[in-house]
């Protein structure tokens, strides 16, 4: 079967070049590889397609190659970067830095893709850059709307309860530019799967498992005499879920949780003069994590944070820029674990410097951040990037860095376990990347290696009753990532798009501090060592279609690698089908999609099944009532 | 390039990407399921949880409850019994118990109850149940394998002895409550000290509890020693012996043809304690090993311990004899409780 349909893919597509309009497609032009606007210097940044619907999760799930962690649509979802934690990945929104300060995670689930203009991942980006968290590289989020007044948005349906709703409306007053979104987000998620707890697995569906988002989102803008620019953007999400069981497990406890994330910015930009700027930054944010069941109390978690930094850009001279910052992250929560609350302040100074040479043609820049905590210095972080231009098709970066995590406040202090002498992890790396360009073609190939020393873990401490936070174990990370896209003319106004990205990692524990050495030299649990997606596009005229295939290498549900516990590689298709419909300034687009189009039975994670065949049925619209 | 050669090429990497092994089909071989059974509770909400058989005579080991029956077992496998000819498996988080033949470790019935924790044969006929979240005693028809009777008792229920027709049921209140088997009627409780963990019949007319103590949980020092208390047939506890340290829980077994009770609080030391409370140490795992399980085989008077780990990779199973001496070592599943051995 998926033979087949490969095979009448790969034929299909020659004759539907049939396109009689010209190309002014709704669906934002979308470049793979970045060419420009990397956070870290010798690094390679992959763009996500915009425009696309669902949450920040949903969209790296089928459109990178991270393995996403998540137990069910719509449930706690993180992320494994060159085979690391969620933890070691940094979750940059605008700039601020939204990993909690209770677990040093972000559920990425939660963010949805309706609120966010562009977003890319930058695999390896550093500490220095970055701050606390970023051992393994960094997802970036940002709002860049365009400033022109439009009411535009997107309705959607789909299997098992699937709904969404989002609506913009975006105002120009002179200098002064508003951006108005609110979102409603719902699924019932009682997809069918197969119990395999049952004779014969039967088909059943799945329960508890609701989810429902509500969100609302506004910007402001303004520009002064060209040397001041004003950005505000303020988020609100109400999410409510409930929490489905394994397979095998009691569905008694009922289990659900709400979050209530707000998420505040307020930046200015202030040009000095041509080659000089500062910018600063204010930001606010606060989440609070509601558990419920029927066995235990209810849970009450909350934590906020105030960032408040300032950046300094500088042209030297032809050959030098120069950059520095000063940023304070003042954190507190209160959760069970620590109910009267705790807090902390996390005070850094950053700078950069780069020097730009013509022949040969050459970027080097050097940057390293200082961070204080509790009086204490957090782990030094030089940071060393080199960006060759070999050739005018071929660059050749490479990337050396120190980076760290801050144990995070559960670590530390929850009672029962919390342990006060934690050391922050620390991590280097080294990687170097060649990035190809030429016509249509863009390729990008990264060799990687990451040490992460203290690496903290939940162990057993003195009886199985007892647990305790402990710097565990040693670990090395190393792989390559491969990332291509192609772009095929057929005539003015069709083509075809490819792109792929690959990523393969070693990631072992090389030394574990306690008398059980037994865990050395095997691969973390649940890091598949290979995983990556194929895309192909076929644009003609007003219409689109689009076939994709994720892939997700087999890997370990335990830590010893036991083959008892080796959940099996598993491949996804995703088909699409989508139309633009124009009229005057009235843009809009309607594309039904099948996901997992071979009925693929399928588990990220042990015993919880996911869901079979399911489609979606989107419409977008936009409509510009300012004519130029 | 043209069309088609771009077409195939995108064709071969969707196809490299589509690779995708099959499920294994599980061959059931003839196996007389005699051996080491080892209950694995697996990790709480992952359902891993599994009861594997080990073979001394081939030093294999597998999963007997999957290799039988083709199916997974469930989440938090609590513990196992053998009554008359079938096994109760006691899933705890999946509500039920797997009820197997012992001959081909089938499954001839599923029970449905709440948060079970042990099973205890009190007569021919007639089984109880224990209950984490249940107030309550469920009364088991071992004929029909069906519930017949709920017994109030007031507190959650875990382990259970059987004296002299009363049944000893350890609560995590501090307070052994006692029933009446022949009746089912609650008919006494009895206070002991604090941190009841474990009940074992000491003889036919003593049963000793083990007491783990109080300890902070904020910093895991310990607040109130523990105790090993001996309760006889009057129901009255007949004798408290302090131990020297305190702990979250712990594990504990008597040997007939010792005379001694040999208990650990859940660290890498294993104890050993006469009727008359003189405690010497018995045996000191190695380091990183810590005790999770104690089970006693009168048949070959060796003691199982079980090591969890760190409960996401399998655990250890060491066999000792009454000397100390390590006669066997080998790997479980997730989080080993115990064993149970038919041979």
């Amino acid at each position: 079967m998926k033979a087949l349909l490969l095979i009448l893919t790969s034929l299909f597509f020659p004759f539907l070049h049939a396109a009689k309009e010209g190309d002014t497609s709704i669906w934002r032009s979308f470049e793979l590889i970045a060419t420009k606007g990397n956070v870290n210097s010798g690094s390679v940044k992959i763009n996500l397609p915009s425009s696309q619907d669902g949450s920040l999760a949903d969209v790296l799930n089928k459109n990178s190659a991270l393995f996403i962690k998540y137990y069910s649509p719509g449930s706690l979802a993180s992320t494994s970067m060159r085979g690391m934690g969620a933890q070691h990945t940094a979750i940059l929104w605008n700039g601020i830095n939204l990993q909690s300060c209770m677990n040093s995670i972000l559920d990425l689930n939660l963010l949805p893709m309706f609120f966010l203009d562009k977003a890319s991942i930058e695999t390896g980006a550093n500490a220095a850059a970055c701050g606390n968290g970023a051992i393994a590289g960094a997802i970036i989020l940002n709002n860049e709307s365009k400033e022109n007044s439009k009411v535009y948005g997107e309705i959607g349906t789909g299997s098992f309860g699937q709904f969404n709703f989002g609506l913009g409306l975006s105002v120009k007053l002179n200098k002064l530019f508003l951006n108005t979104r609110i979102l409603n987000r719902q699924a019932q998620n009682d997809f069918e799967y197969y119990n395999i707890f049952k004779a014969d697995k039967p088909i059943e569906r799945m329960q508890n498992n609701q989810f429902s988002q509500n969100g609302f989102m506004q910007e402001a803008s303004i520009s002064l005499k060209n040397k001041h620019f004003f950005y505000f953007n303020y988020w609100y999400l109400e999410t409510k879920r409930q929490l489905p069981s394994a397979l095998g497990v009691s569905l008694l406890a009922k289990e659900h949780q709400d979050d209530y994330n707000t998420l505040m910015l307020l930046k200015h930009d202030y040009k000095i003069n041509s080659k000089s700027s500062l910018i600063n930054k204010l930001a606010y944010t606060s989440e609070n994590i509601n558990y419920f069941n029927l066995y235990y109390p209810d849970a009450y978690n909350a934590a906020k944070s105030v960032i408040v930094e300032s950046e300094f850009k500088t042209q030297l001279n032809r050959s030098f820029e120069f950059s520095t910052s000063i940023n304070n992250t003042y954190q507190k929560a209160w959760t069970d674990g620590y109910r009267p609350g705790i807090d902390r302040n996390l005070s850094s100074v950053f700078a950069k410097i780069t020097w730009f040479v013509k022949s040969p043609k050459l970027k080097i820049s050097f940057a390293d951040r200082q961070l204080v905590y509790e009086s204490k210095l957090a782990p030094v972080t030089p940071d060393l990037g080199i960006e060759f231009q070999a050739s005018k098709s071929l660059k050749i970066k490479s990337n050396a860095a120190y980076s760290f995590r801050l144990p995070s406040f559960n670590d530390l202090y929850w009672q029962g376990g919390g342990n006060l002498n934690l050391l922050p992890e620390k991590g280097k790396k080294l990687e170097v990347s060649l990035e190809y360009k030429l016509k249509n073609f863009k390729g990008g190939l990264t060799g990687f290696f990451h040490h992460v020393d203290n690496w903290i873990l939940w162990v057993p401490s003195g009886g199985a009753s007892s647990w305790k936070a402990t710097n565990a174990k040693e670990i090395e990370s190393k792989g390559f990532e491969f990332a291509t896209e192609y772009k095929y003319l057929i005539s003015p106004n069709s083509f075809l798009k490819f792109y792929g990205r690959y990523q393969f990692v070693l990631s072992v524990n090389t030394d574990v501090y306690g008398a059980d050495k037994s865990l050395v030299g095997k691969q973390l649990f649940y890091t598949p060592k290979q995983t990556g997606i194929a895309n192909i596009q076929y644009l003609f005229g007003k219409n689109r279609v689009s076939l994709s295939s994720t892939f997700t290498g087999s890997r370990y549900s335990t830590a010893d690698n036991h083959a008892d516990g080796l959940l099996p590689a598993y491949s996804l298709f995703n088909f699409s089908l989508a139309r633009d419909i124009y009229y005057k300034t009235f843009k809009s687009s309607i594309e039904f999609t099948i996901s997992n189009l071979l009925n693929t039975n399928y588990y990220v994670f042990e015993n919880r099944p996911m869901p079979l065949r399911n489609y979606q049925l989107t419409y977008k619209f936009n409509i510009n009532y300012e004519h130029k | 390039m043209n069309i088609n050669k771009f077409g195939c090429i995108v064709a071969a990497t969707l196809i490299a990407f589509s690779s995708c092994k099959k499920d294994e089909n599980l061959t059931v071989e003839t196996e007389n399921y005699k051996g080491i059974f080892v209950v694995n509770e697996g990790g709480f909400a992952k359902s891993n949880g599994s009861l594997g058989l080990y073979k001394p005579g081939t030093k294999t080991y597998f999963d007997a409850f999957k290799k039988a029956n083709g199916l997974p077992l469930g989440d938090i496998v609590q513990s196992m019994s053998l009554i008359g000819s079938n096994y109760y498996i006691v899933v705890n988080n999946s509500n039920k118990v797997e009820v197997v033949s012992q001959s081909e470790f089938k499954s001839v019935a599923t029970i449905i109850t709440p948060s079970p924790r042990y099973v205890l044969s009190v007569s021919s006929s007639k089984a109880y149940i224990s209950n984490f979240y249940n107030n309550s005693i469920k009364v088991l028809n071992l004929t029909t394998k069906s519930i017949t009777k709920s017994i109030e008792i007031y507190h959650n229920s875990d382990q259970m002895a059987l004296m002299n027709k009363k049944v000893f049921i350890t609560t995590f209140d501090n307070k052994l409550m006692v029933l009446n088997s022949a009746n089912d009627s609650l008919v006494d409780s009895i206070s002991t000290a604090s941190g009841l963990s474990k009940i074992v019949n000491v003889g036919t007319s003593k049963l000793a509890v083990l007491c783990a103590g109080v300890v902070d949980w904020n910093n895991g020092s310990v607040i109130e020693n523990g105790k090993i208390q001996i309760i006889n047939d009057s129901n009255k506890v007949e004798n408290s012996f302090a131990l020297s340290s305190g702990s979250y829980g712990g594990s504990m077994v008597y040997s007939s043809s010792t005379g001694y009770i040999y208990f650990s609080l859940g660290n890498n030391m294993i104890y050993k304690m006469s009727l008359s409370g003189v405690v010497s140490e018995f045996k000191t795992l190695d380091a990183g090993r810590n005790v999770y399980g104690l089970t006693y085989n009168a048949a070959n008077s060796s003691l199982y311990v079980t090591d969890a780990g760190d409960f996401n990779s399998a655990g250890k199973v060491i066999v000792y004899d009454l000397s100390g001496n390590k006669t066997l070592e080998f790997d479980g599943g997730i989080a080993p409780n115990a064993v149970l051995i038919n041979e």
